[in-house]
């Protein structure tokens, strides 16, 4: 039996009887008992915008950052960088090394800043700029989804 | 008032408009309860599964894709809707043993039904078809009655499209085997 086409199962004779059994339909009143349960089942709201990230996630995200942050200005690793950035050959960073020792700088200062403030301070502060971020990022792609189904 | 496509009045439900809804509901009842009446097979019952099932994709609606046609996916929550339901009552459908299929030219049945009144024709069909398992009634009725494609009955049931098609093939055979058994004396 060949499937790639519909002759085996073409059949205008069955399709004639089957079109002269009465079809099935459901009550007079179907839609408006649909319509009455409605009200009390609204939509389900918008999952696609909500973060997947638990509280204690966040809180777990902004310790690693400050970590990372602490180590960056603890350990002089802008510095170091620097010094070594003869020992990449034949590929030109020195564009990428100053765009990374500007953010270096800046995250420098800004621990420089707020080292005399206390360690939760600061991984509060870190948990509300991931959460911030991440609503925006959500949000866009939210956009996206919405003109692609459109 | 004049149909504006299944898309108009998705957008419109979201949008907060639920009246809208009334709008699908009305292009797809007759659809959604065939599919369901026939593996159901209870009248009653089957008017609940289909109101469920409408609740149901309105509760999702926002989740709805747009992947494939709102009608294929509206189908396809009624088929397990419907599938859920019966396994729940554990009924038991009577299956042809297919070792009695024989090899028969249609054209010898189709003749002996044409010598039949209407209502005869009718009766014979009605009962060669009560016989069947629900899934072959089913897919009998979206590809002969309603003219559903077999990618589109093949997305609904969850089967393969060479599935679709061999099960068809059989059914028709099944059919006539059974026509032929009903009308001989």
């Amino acid at each position: 039996m060949n499937t790639n086409n519909n002759d085996h199962i073409s059949d205008d004779f069955l399709r004639k009887m089957i079109r002269q059994t009465p079809e099935e339909r459901p009550s007079d009143d179907f839609v408006q008992k649909v319509m009455t349960a409605i009200p009390v089942s609204q939509p389900e709201p918008e999952t696609v915008g909500k973060t997947p990230i638990k509280w204690w996630q966040w809180g777990l995200l902004a310790a690693a950052f400050t970590g990372v942050g602490y180590m960056i200005f603890a350990f002089d690793f802008f510095g170091r960088l620097s010094g070594n950035a003869n020992v990449t050959e034949g590929v030109d960073v020195s564009g990428y090394i100053s765009m990374f020792h500007s953010i270096m700088i800046l995250v420098t200062n800004g621990f420089s800043i707020l080292g005399s403030t206390s360690m939760p301070l600061v991984i509060l502060l870190v948990a509300g700029i991931l959460y911030v971020a991440d609503k925006l990022i959500r949000r866009k792609i939210n956009l996206q989804a919405m003109v692609m189904l459109w | 008032m004049t149909y504006q496509g299944d898309n108009f009045y998705i957008g419109q439900v979201v949008n907060g408009n639920s009246a809208a809804y009334a709008m699908l509901v009305e292009r797809h009842k007759d659809m959604v309860f065939t599919i369901v009446v026939k593996i159901v097979r209870d009248r009653q019952e089957a008017e609940e599964v289909a109101q469920d099932v409408f609740i149901k994709a309105y509760q999702a609606l926002p989740k709805f894709e747009g992947k494939s046609k709102f009608s294929t996916w509206l189908y396809r929550i009624a088929y397990n809707a419907a599938i859920s339901k019966a396994r729940k009552q554990k009924a038991e459908f009577t299956v042809i043993d297919e070792s009695l299929i024989e090899k028969h030219t249609t054209d010898t049945v189709n003749e002996q039904m044409e010598a039949f009144s209407l209502e005869e024709q009718i009766e014979a069909l009605n009962a060669v078809m009560e016989k069947l398992p629900d899934d072959d009634n089913l897919l009998l009725n979206l590809f002969y009655r309603k003219d559903c494609p077999v990618e589109e009955i093949s997305e609904i049931t969850g089967l393969s499209v060479s599935n679709v098609k061999v099960k068809l093939y059989r059914i028709r055979k099944r059919m006539y085997e059974e026509l032929k058994q009903l009308i001989e004396p």
